[in-house]
């Protein structure tokens, strides 16, 4: 294994693949802050130029982008209530009022430093133990992943400081918003209502853009909150940095979300979008204070963005060592080994264990350099909360404009966008949380598609999800979400029964 | 009774009903066990049961009638404005293209909504035309519509 290790730095750190590593990890970072152009698209674009490359450097560039972007999208989630990507969006809960309140660079410094330490656990994850765990992935069955889908979604009830009645509704429309265009498997179509654009389903990047970026700059607009910069004082490095609680309050879930995040990141389509919503979840719902969720809370910043970084670095596991890739960026990635004739899988650290190692230990590096370019630049991008409102409003929604319009070159993707910007807006007036909403569109057509396949293969017997051990255990751990604010509610109630019945007692 | 949770329950419902009579269009089982209708008719009855839930609620809690009227927007011409501008911009940034729509876009939102100085609207119209030029078509090859002003936003081959 050292010797492994000692022969993948003797690759990374060649000068020609230092520099993939940077161009990977700058460009990665600049498209999780634009929104809309996703790490899919830019490796997509960029795989042609990779042709003249050797397959190390290649992947070593791509993977950077990958990595990347987990980092840029944190930026653009804290400073302006925009996602840039999927798996930073549970960040804008907490991460922009940190900002509201003065705290963003603390916010920006604790997401990079989870980031970090998340993507280097993983890392040194995928060198000690791909090849185990990438068996018990492939053990996950149809059933399994439905229990697990399922669980994830349960902790929807936890991602909302509000009521959990609404996150459960909001969870199942975009449950419903995932359904929207054609059957995965039978190529029927549902919920298009003869709308030619909506065959393709509904594109993540309009939908998140539209419920956080436009919806926030209807509400700076709306004339309900005081129309000032976020940032009026000079910012001063003391500001920037987090505070002794803050460091304090991060520091066990950046320690709980490493490992999760990296687990996660290993099951068939869970990855950095699950990751950093569970971790959300599982922070809240173990936390003492749970009500300062959502109002600018640290802790709700360091457990997802260090989930999504070990999450990211956990999918590249089954591509490695199966060949089998679990979302669109791993499966470009796969692409990309293939056209240079490597083929990952059980046999790649036998027959190419040069690009195996030199690819996992560029990781390191590429995680170093986004740290190093980071944090520096956390005073230079807080300068963007000093532009008063009236100019940032109409620039944040050109943003989203081009975001949107980039997934497909189709003008009705930023109408769609501007709709749920309107939906986004009313949501907040009525007090409903776009976080499960959005979690559950990502989750929903892959729930579908396994939940069917389960009954399918059982008959018809929903019995399956009950026979398997993890299944069942996953579906437990659902129902214990679930009822668990069922019986607190019951218990409070209780206690005030009792409590009022002693004091007329008392009084008599 | 909570008005808001009223109202928003009610909307709720009306649209799982709505979804619930479109996924009944489909099949719901087929030879081979469940189909395209399965999971959207039990979606749209699980909505149906959550949002009764919801107007229930509301019914037995406390609120009134000025929960309405908090939510009501102070700024109306503004924000209609800044609306009205977003569905335009979506309408005719595929016809017109890109740089005279954000020219038109941004001299609406800045100078006549938000008063802005004319050496600011320029000025900021003048720096997001050339960044995002550069940015979006030139460095990441996104291909914005261009419009009459096609021979600025053309990448060089």
């Amino acid at each position: 294994m050292f010797d492994n290790i000692l022969l993948g730095f003797s690759i990374s750190l060649s000068l020609q693949n230092i520099f993939f590593a940077l161009i990977g990890a700058i460009l990665g970072t600049i498209v999780g802050i634009l929104p809309g152009l996703g790490p899919g698209a830019t490796i997509a674009l960029l795989l042609p130029l990779t042709f003249k490359l050797d397959v190390t450097s290649a992947i070593i560039m791509l993977a950077g982008i990958y990595y990347g972007v987990a980092y840029g999208g944190t930026l653009t989630s804290v400073l302006m209530n925009i996602p840039g990507e999927g798996c930073t969006v549970v960040t804008c809960l907490d991460g922009y009022q940190m900002a509201r309140k003065g705290r963003a660079g603390a916010a920006l410094s604790i997401a990079a430093i989870g980031s970090f330490v998340g993507s280097t656990a993983g890392v040194v994850g995928i060198s000690l133990l791909a090849p185990p765990l990438a068996k018990v992935a492939l053990s996950f069955g149809s059933a399994e992943f439905t229990s697990l889908m399922i669980a994830g979604l349960t902790l929807v009830t936890y991602l909302s400081s509000k009521s959990p009645l609404k996150s459960i509704a909001m969870a199942v429309v975009g449950l419903i918003l995932g359904c929207v265009g054609l059957d995965p498997l039978e190529g029927n179509e549902r919920f298009t209502f003869g709308i030619i654009t909506l065959l393709d389903g509904i594109n993540i990047v309009p939908l998140a853009m539209g419920l956080f970026g436009i919806a926030e700059v209807l509400t700076m607009v709306d004339g309900s909150e005081e129309q000032q910069g976020l940032v009026t004082s000079s910012v001063k490095l003391r500001n920037l940095l987090p505070t002794r609680q803050e460091w304090k309050d991060s520091i066990w879930p950046i320690l709980r979300a490493t490992p999760l995040g990296f687990l996660l990141g290993i099951v068939p389509g869970g990855g950095a979008n699950l990751s950093s919503f569970i971790s959300y979840g599982l922070e809240k719902r173990i936390s003492k204070h749970p009500e300062k969720f959502g109002t600018g809370y640290i802790k709700g910043v360091a457990g997802p963005e260090t989930a999504n970084n070990s999450g990211t670095a956990g999918a590249f596991i089954p591509l490695l060592t199966l060949g089998l890739p679990f979302n669109v960026i791993t499966a470009l990635l796969l692409a990309a080994f293939m056209i240079h004739g490597v083929t990952p899988g059980p046999m790649i650290l036998e027959k190419a264990p040069d690009v195996f190692w030199g690819v996992v230990t560029s990781m390191y590096i590429g995680n170093f350099m986004l740290l190093v370019l980071n944090l520096p630049l956390i005073s230079i991008f807080i300068n963007i909360l000093r532009i008063p409102y009236p100019i940032l409003s109409p620039l944040v929604a050109l943003i989203c404009f081009i975001g949107a319009f980039s997934i497909a070159y189709n003008p009705a993707d930023v109408f769609l966008m501007i709709l749920f910007g309107l939906v986004g807006y009313l949501m907040r007036k009525f007090e409903y949380d776009a976080a499960p909403l959005i979690l559950a569109y990502v989750l929903g057509p892959m729930l579908e598609r396994s939940l069917r396949q389960s009954l399918i293969y059982s008959d018809g017997s929903p019995a399956i999800f009950f026979t398997s051990p993890v299944s069942a255990a996953l579906l437990g751990v659902a129902f214990l979400s679930l009822t668990t604010p069922l019986f607190r509610m019951a218990y409070r109630y209780l206690k005030k029964l009792f409590q009022n019945r002693e004091l007329t007692n008392e009084r008599r | 009774m909570k008005y808001l949770d009223y109202i928003s329950g009610l909307f709720l419902l009306v649209f799982s009903i709505v979804l619930f009579f479109s996924a009944r269009q489909l099949a719901i089982w087929g030879p081979f066990g469940p189909s395209s209708g399965f999971f959207p008719t039990i979606l749209s009855g699980l909505l149906g049961i959550l949002s009764l839930c919801i107007i229930a609620r509301a019914w037995f809690q406390a609120g009134g009638a000025q929960q309405i009227r908090e939510i009501l927007v102070p700024n109306k011409k503004k924000f209609a404005s800044y609306l009205l501008s977003f569905f335009a911009f979506s309408m005719v940034f595929g016809t017109i293209g890109y740089t005279l729509t954000l020219i038109g876009f941004l001299t609406f939102i800045l100078r006549f909504v938000e008063r802005q100085s004319w050496k600011t609207t320029v000025g900021i119209i003048i720096i997001s035309a050339v960044v995002s030029h550069f940015l979006f078509v030139e460095f990441l090859a996104v291909q914005l519509p261009e419009g009459p002003l096609s021979f600025i936003l053309r990448r060089p081959n």
